[in-house]
């Protein structure tokens, strides 16, 4: 642990602990424009300079660590007068177009300005005149509004695995681009436009649509996959004009994929279905939620009493939320009565479900979304989870950063297998071969506990079905040369923690 | 060649002090051509084929012809040594074709030496005496293309004596003592350095050698790496071994295709001869070393963004912690060095600390080489040792200012550092006395500057590099050099303001205080500097609207004092713009509107009656000897 103070306040943090994230978790507030937690530090806006007592030098708040005994100082005349500067600076090549930017009202560099700019800056010279890219679908870019932060950059470098964005060029013209200056060609997570301290890059959709100030902001559970991401919606007048997420919200903290971000228009398309419908003379014709409701109370009535309580079936949909489907199960059990119940998910997941019960008995796997996160190495099975859920396949790449193993077997080129330490080239659909064989090199080996594997019910039975799964034949089945069976096995078992990870269809 | 074992290195050597010795080999006379980049671009190649073709042609069977680097001269290139059984070293120099011709037929063939060709006696000239060669040991006395020269030069018995004799402690130690401090500019000692990345536990790391040299006007490490490429290399195999490292490179910037040429071939032949790659001199230690071509921008030089441009990213600097020597290339632990601190690393090891320390002083020991060029008559590579003050590197050693100018200043540390004026050339050469001037020892660039140069526009000339090398990453940098440079091109064209060099001041010191990396915290140490010893030059360009060195071309104009002018004519002559008129033996006088700013009837006039004025003036020439009476009407824009 650190002892050290910050404005006079005694603060205790684990060693290594930059001052940024300590003054962060102490409430102590340090301006900043490149920072941001997901991200290594970048030192890039050097607005975070602070002084220490007795140290001739400025230290930039995020990426010096605390040292023992420091009385650090983040608000002097001096640290004043240089942010002043550094600002005044920004300033120079900014376009100072907030009335016609919608990022006036949530913009950093506005708040900045308006807390420490001067009214008149010494320097008006250089404006930067770059058109503003406004090619791309969902994203624009405008460029003379970037003060080169360099997050969108390493948003999606560092964070999302993508890169497409870059700093083009050195010194004052250096400026953010698509690759070769392209159309912005990538995954559309939007989490460039979120991270944006500037409104250098802003939604297309939600252009000119409302002042930030006008928004109401609520959140609510992204409809789209099984992550179930916290969105912030910004609603005015009520209608959702824009979807983003916040740091530290949600499971998903301030992530968010396209889906989550720019998906909700369906909402208000012509064609979708706004009010009940009920069918009569063989059309459906529109109703009220109380016609309908007491329609339905009726029916299920009828059904009831002349079929019983088991004729009724429901249907829940992974689309909706665990506690949608939860109100739907009890309504089954306790209102209607029937155990007959099941899932769009049927399809897909319901099969693992299965597999999972009889070989563990686990019922219910409700994963946790950090699990990546704590794991040696990760074994992804023909599995493209960046796309089917992407912000859990984040936390893999996040993994991966932080040291873990990544093998990825799988018979696509797919972001996962771009980063993992292993790409195994594998035949579509022979998981469960490969896995056997993993199997049998770790019990063949003596990589496991076989003591204590060994009691086990059925563990015979189990490791006789392995018997054909030699490597030679595993590799003849998935493709895999056998050397990477077995490494792979190794790997796998030697790890000191592991997940296997899959999605629908394996 | 097959693997050398310590043995053959002993042989090698043996064998070569005896071919060499000039009776012996049967040789009577041995010719050295310097082909560094600076004498091949003066013509070394074609003094080097006349000499083969006249000693072909005359059959001449005993003159040994080598080839070598940079002699250190280079402003007196293409330089040739010739050593004779018996006789005298001499070097001519300035050569040509012909010339060479000349001294084939004279000295060679009738043994009467040209000495109207010659450099003065080497033990006469202040140039060579005071010069103290350790980096610059091998420089020129030897074929840098061939190995067994440099191991003839005691080359890789440092490397033996650390892989068979010495533990990694005791090579750090021996390296801590002798007070190396790095010479890539910021002057870290070099054993903390290898000590610190030697504590970090790690199967894997990098040793780096920095060759990127970006300093305008420095020009040391591609003379190293050109003319004594080994002591490079046999500097970073003890290092590695030092700090426990298998794997290295050497960061070299694409601009310098004979420094790369030379290092890959070294490299080759260092590998075939067991000197680098696996079990080095059968120790059983092991160091592989590539080379990496920079694309030659400035930053890149700075070491964390040299690591990143080897991983192949873009060249841009990091803030420490992490220091490289725990997270550098590719996150492993790291040591940069510089070429110059690399190649004095085996002299170290052979011959020791105390050896190192007895040049130099308590905390700057050794010596530095610097890369002496402006307005001075020896233009070339000097070796000084640490401590002397730099009048004598300027008047002695540099032969002091060349044609009638007057010292003014000398620039130190190129872009990064700051000027020296008169009243502190007594400063001495020492990291910590030389930074108390405002300027830095740098990496050694030495620019002498004459009563001819305007001290604004010396600083917009570093500001435009610096503007333009910043790499863009923070705002104080990346804008603020970009301001400075306007403003001091504002006040270079006669637009600039009372408050300008306030402002000057005030910015630049937050520049300083806020950027990054070296390059942003130092770029504004030559607008201080100026402004420091020049403030009366800045407030003549502003208030007066006049540049007394007649460089800045709005704010001046060439006028002749009748008083003075003999009508000798030779302004005349010399205009290109035929401005200037006036009969023979008459005061001549310059149409204004004609004269286009040249300077060449200023350098012309053998009684300096041309006078420099601001821009404009027309009134009486003697009533402006003092700025003070030079009254505001005179400002550009009015005139
Ligand atoms: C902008 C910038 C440019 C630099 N360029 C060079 C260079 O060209 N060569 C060099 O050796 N060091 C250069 N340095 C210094 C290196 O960062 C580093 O300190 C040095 O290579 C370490 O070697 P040394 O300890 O042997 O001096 C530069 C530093 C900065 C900030
Ligand atoms: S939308 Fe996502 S993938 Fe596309 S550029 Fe932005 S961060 Fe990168
Ligand atoms: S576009 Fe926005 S996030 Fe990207 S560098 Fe510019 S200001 Fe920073
Ligand atoms: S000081 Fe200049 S060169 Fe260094 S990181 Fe900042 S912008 Fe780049």
């Amino acid at each position: 642990m650190v002892e050290f103070t910050i404005n006079d306040k005694q603060i205790s943090v684990e060693n290594g602990t930059t001052i940024l994230n300590a003054a962060r978790m102490n409430g102590i507030k340090i301006p900043n424009l490149c920072f941001d937690k997901r991200l290594r530090p970048y030192g890039g806006c050097r607005l975070c300079v602070v002084e220490v007592e007795g140290m001739p030098r400025l230290f930039a708040a995020c990426s010096t660590p605390a040292a023992p005994g420091w009385a650090v100082k983040t608000d002097t005349p001096k640290l004043r007068k240089v942010r002043q500067t550094v600002i005044e600076l920004l300033l120079v090549h900014h376009p100072l177009d907030c009335p016609v930017c919608d990022k006036a009202g949530e913009c950093d560099l506005q708040d900045l300005a308006y807390e420490y700019g001067k009214p008149e800056g010494r320097f008006i010279r250089h404006r930067k005149e770059a058109p503003p890219d406004v090619r791309g679908p969902l994203i624009e870019l405008t460029s003379n509004r970037c003060i080169l932060c360099g997050k969108c950059v390493r948003i999606c470098s560092e964070h999302q695995g993508r890169g497409a964005l870059g700093l083009i060029g050195r010194g004052f013209p250096t400026v953010v681009q698509p690759a070769f200056g392209e159309i912005l060609e990538c995954d559309y997570c939007g989490q460039c436009v979120d991270v944006c301290p500037t409104g250098a890059l802003l939604s297309k959709p939600f252009k000119f649509k409302a002042r930030a100030w006008f928004l109401e902001e609520k959140e609510t559970i992204c409809p789209f996959c099984g992550c179930g991401c916290t969105l912030t919606l910004g609603v005015r007048e009520g209608k959702i004009l824009r979807s983003r997420g916040k740091e530290d919200v949600g499971r998903n903290k301030g992530n968010l994929c396209g889906r989550g971000r720019f998906g909700f228009d369906f909402i208000y398309s012509d064609t979708r279905l706004k009010t009940p419908l009920i069918k009569k003379d063989g059309a459906f014709v529109p109703a009220t939620w109380d016609e309908a409701l007491e329609y339905i109370s009726g029916e299920l009535k009828k059904i009831i009493n002349t079929n019983g309580r088991e004729s009724i079936g429901a249907i829940g949909s992974h689309r909706c939320t665990n506690e949608d489907n939860f109100m739907l199960r009890k309504f089954m059990l306790n209102v209607i009565g029937s155990n007959n119940m099941d899932s769009s998910a049927s399809f897909g997941y319901a099969k693992v479900q299965k597999a999972l019960d009889a070989a563990f008995g686990l019922k219910t796997h409700s994963i946790n979304m950090d699990s990546p996160l704590d794991k040696d190495l990760i074994l992804v099975l023909e599995s493209d989870i960046s796309i089917t859920h992407p912000v859990f396949g984040l936390n893999i790449l996040q993994a991966k950063r932080n040291g873990s193993q990544v093998i990825v077997a799988d018979c696509r080129e797919t972001k996962l297998t771009r980063h993992s330490s292993k790409h195994l080239k594998m035949k579509e659909g022979t998981s469960t071969a490969f896995l056997n064989g993993i199997m049998k090199v770790v019990l063949d080996r003596e990589l496991c506990d076989r003591a204590a594997v060994s009691n086990i019910t059925g563990f015979p039975g189990f490791e006789q079905g392995l018997e054909d799964y030699t490597p030679a034949k595993v590799s003849l089945i998935t493709g895999i040369p056998e050397e990477d069976i077995i490494s792979a096995a190794e790997a796998i078992a030697n790890a000191r923690n592991r997940m296997i990870s899959f999605t629908l269809g394996v | 060649m097959s693997r050398l074992t310590t043995d053959d290195l002993l042989k090698i050597k043996q064998k070569y002090k005896e071919e060499f010795t000039l009776r012996e080999g049967g040789y009577r006379t041995k010719v050295t051509v310097h082909m560094g980049t600076c004498g091949i671009a003066a013509g070394a190649r074609e003094v080097m084929d006349a000499l083969m073709d006249e000693i072909a042609k005359n059959s001449i069977q005993n003159i040994l012809v080598a080839s070598s680097g940079c002699a250190g001269l280079c402003g007196r290139e293409p330089i040739a040594t010739v050593e004779e059984t018996g006789g005298e070293t001499i070097k001519y120099c300035d050569l040509n074709a012909e010339k060479m011709r000349k001294i084939v037929t004279e000295h060679f063939i009738e043994g009467k030496p040209l000495l109207d060709y010659a450099l003065p006696p080497w033990s006469d000239m202040p140039f060579f005496n005071l010069q103290e060669l350790r980096v610059l040991r091998n420089i020129g006395l030897m074929d840098p293309e061939n190995i067994e020269e440099y191991i003839a030069r005691d080359g890789y018995q440092a490397a033996a004596k650390a892989l068979i004799h010495m533990t990694p402690e005791e090579i750090i130690n021996v390296v801590k003592s002798s007070g190396l401090r790095g010479r890539g500019g910021a002057g870290f000692p070099t054993g903390l350095k290898w000590e610190f990345a030697s504590k970090v536990q790690s199967d894997v790391k990098f040793m780096l050698c920095n060759g990127d040299e970006g300093d305008p006007g420095a020009f040391m490490d591609r003379s190293v790496m050109e003319a004594d490429p080994h002591s490079v290399i046999e500097g970073m195999i003890i290092g590695a071994k030092a700090i426990g490292s298998h794997n290295g490179y050497i960061y070299v910037r694409a601009e310098y295709p004979l420094a790369v040429k030379r290092l890959q071939m070294a490299i080759d032949k260092a590998v075939e001869a067991g000197l680098l790659g696996e079990n080095i001199l059968g120790t059983g230690f092991d160091f592989g070393l590539e080379i990496y071509l920079g694309a030659g921008a400035f930053v890149c030089g700075e070491e964390t963004a040299l690591m990143r441009s080897i991983e192949g990213k873009r060249g841009m600097p990091r803030p420490r912690p992490p220091f490289p020597a725990h997270k550098g290339l590719w996150d492993k632990p790291s040591v940069l060095n510089n070429v110059e601190t690399l190649a004095q690393i085996s002299p170290v090891i052979l011959k020791g600390a105390d050896w190192y320390r007895s040049l130099g002083t308590e905390k700057s020991s050794g010596t530095k080489v610097f890369a002496l060029t402006g307005t001075i008559k020896n233009v070339g590579l000097v070796e000084v040792p640490m401590g002397i003050p730099l009048r004598t590197i300027i008047h002695d050693v540099g032969g002091g200012i060349k044609k009638r100018g007057k010292f003014k200043a000398v620039q130190l540390g190129g872009p990064s550092g700051g000027c020296v004026p008169e009243h502190l050339l007594d400063t001495p050469v020492t990291y910590e006395d030389i930074v108390a001037t405002g300027a830095i020892v740098g990496s050694g660039g030495m620019v002498v500057m004459d009563d001819n140069t305007c001290m604004v526009g010396m600083a917009k000339f570093f500001l435009e590099f610096t503007a333009d090398e910043s790499c863009g990453k923070c705002p104080p940098c990346r804008v603020g050099t970009r301001i400075l440079l306007d403003i001091l091109t504002d006040i270079a064209e006669g637009r600039g303001k009372e408050e300008d060099v306030v402002t000057l001041e005030d910015l630049s010191r937050d520049i300083i205080a806020t950027s990054l990396c070296g390059l942003g915290q130092t770029a504004p140490n030559p607008v201080l500097t100026t402004i420091k010893y020049f403030r009366d030059e800045y407030e003549s360009h502003i208030k007066h609207g006049w540049c007394k060195a007649g460089v800045c071309r709005d704010l001046c104009s060439f006028r002749i004092d009748e008083k003075l002018c003999t009508g000798c004519g030779a302004c005349l002559r010399g205009c290109p713009s035929k401005a200037i008129v006036g009969e023979k033996k008459q005061p001549h006088k310059i149409i204004q509107e004609l004269c286009v700013h040249c300077r060449s009837c200023y350098e012309a006039c053998k009684f300096r009656s041309i006078k420099i004025m601001p821009a404009g003036y027309e009134g009486d020439l003697s009533e402006l000897a003092e700025p003070a009476g030079a009254e505001s009407s005179t400002k550009k824009g009015e005139a």
